[in-house]
């Protein structure tokens, strides 16, 4: 007996203990048949309820990857990841090649007019290089490679 | 006599009837409160466990309450049942004794409802065991206090009865008592004491019938 939670003296011993004797009865082991069939039967449904079907997780999953593998295209593409891929062109000036020794007006040049550092390996072959450019009527181009050319090479002559 | 619920409980309804709000101290019988959530989740063996902590207490407190064997084993499943259909919204704000015994009670309740001119069961007459009592059999002196104590039990006014039964079957507190039934604490502590004062001059072999007064 709890007397401190009922209160002081509300239930004395002898009469819980006088209780205790007559109240022996059990439940009817039906009962407790009934009851327990009840609680696993509604837990099983329960379950059931909540367990998603197979098929919608395949679906999920097949979502949700396609959506992730989408994104990543996305981010590729937009060059997020800074690697290879097809790059969206921006509207950025394509690079330009300072040449060396060229006039300030003339420094900026784009690669497919002005001499390879191959060709500038040698004053022949850079010399080569300026005739071509020539030929091609880049004139400027050549002005401008010959100048170089005669900066790192002052005592060249010009072939006959 | 108010054997009627108080209203003063919160919206959710257990059995038909108001739910529960007290949050009162759940450390023993933490265990049940866990059990119970375990079921929650789905774990039937946690509701056996449980079960069979509270079947026999929970039986004996219907039948006394009921005084029917019959009536007692339907409100048994019947609130075994609203526990067991509840057990998804079931929060731990009470202890688990607390709750099964409301749960119980407010079937009970529900039952009186449904049968307005309650029967009362096979209990004895306390007069005919009064007269019984008075026979000088020594050796039957124990078998006799059973029972006046059974039948004294028995005659109490039902909200005596029950309180008695939730704070010996149930070992439910004053203050759960109250919550138990709705009413408030110094009700239920003076329900219990009368029931206390009767039973305890049933004890003793006076007439509590002839003594007592509905002070229910």
């Amino acid at each position: 007996m709890d007397k401190d939670r009922i209160g002081a003296g509300e239930v004395d011993g002898a009469l819980s203990a006088a209780y205790r004797d007559i109240a022996v009865e059990k439940v009817p082991g039906h009962l407790d048949a009934l009851v327990l069939d009840a609680a696993r039967r509604q837990a099983a449904q329960a379950t059931d309820v909540r367990r998603p079907a197979a098929w919608y997780r395949t679906v999920s999953f097949a979502a949700i990857a396609g959506l992730c593998a989408a994104l990543l295209v996305s981010f590729a593409h937009l060059g997020v990841f800074g690697t290879g891929g097809d790059r969206i062109e921006l509207s950025v000036p394509a690079p330009q090649v300072i040449a060396p020794g060229a006039a300030d007006s003339d420094r900026l040049l784009p690669a497919e007019e002005r001499c390879s550092e191959a060709e500038r390996s040698t004053s022949g072959n850079w010399w080569r290089c300026i005739r071509a450019l020539e030929a091609r009527g880049l004139t400027r181009a050549a002005e401008a490679e010959l100048q170089a050319l005669l900066g790192a090479h002052p005592g060249f002559v010009e072939p006959k | 006599m108010d054997w009627t619920m108080t209203a003063d409980a919160p919206a959710s309804r257990v059995c038909g009837r108001q739910g529960l709000s007290y949050a009162g101290p759940m450390s023993d019988r933490l265990e049940d409160t866990a059990l119970m959530l375990r079921y929650r989740d789905g774990d039937t063996a946690a509701f056996e466990l449980l079960y069979r902590r509270h079947n026999d207490s929970l039986y004996r407190y219907l039948l006394r309450l009921s005084r029917s064997p019959q009536t007692a084993e339907d409100l048994f499943q019947e609130a075994w049942s609203k526990v067991i259909r509840a057990r998804t919204s079931y929060r731990p704000t009470a202890r688990f004794s607390t709750y099964l015994f409301r749960v119980a009670h407010n079937c009970f309740i529900d039952h009186l409802r449904r049968n307005r001119r309650h029967t009362a069961g096979p209990g004895a007459d306390p007069e005919q065991v009064m007269s019984d009592a008075a026979q000088p059999d020594e050796a039957a002196d124990s078998l006799r206090a059973r029972e006046r104590l059974e039948a004294a039990l028995g005659h109490l006014p039902p909200e005596q009865r029950d309180a008695f039964l939730l704070h010996e079957e149930g070992g439910l507190s004053l203050d759960d008592i109250a919550l138990a039934t709705g009413v408030n604490r110094e009700t239920a502590k003076s329900r219990l004491r009368y029931a206390v004062a009767k039973l305890k001059r049933s004890l003793a072999g006076k007439d509590p019938v002839a003594e007592g007064v509905d002070h229910g």
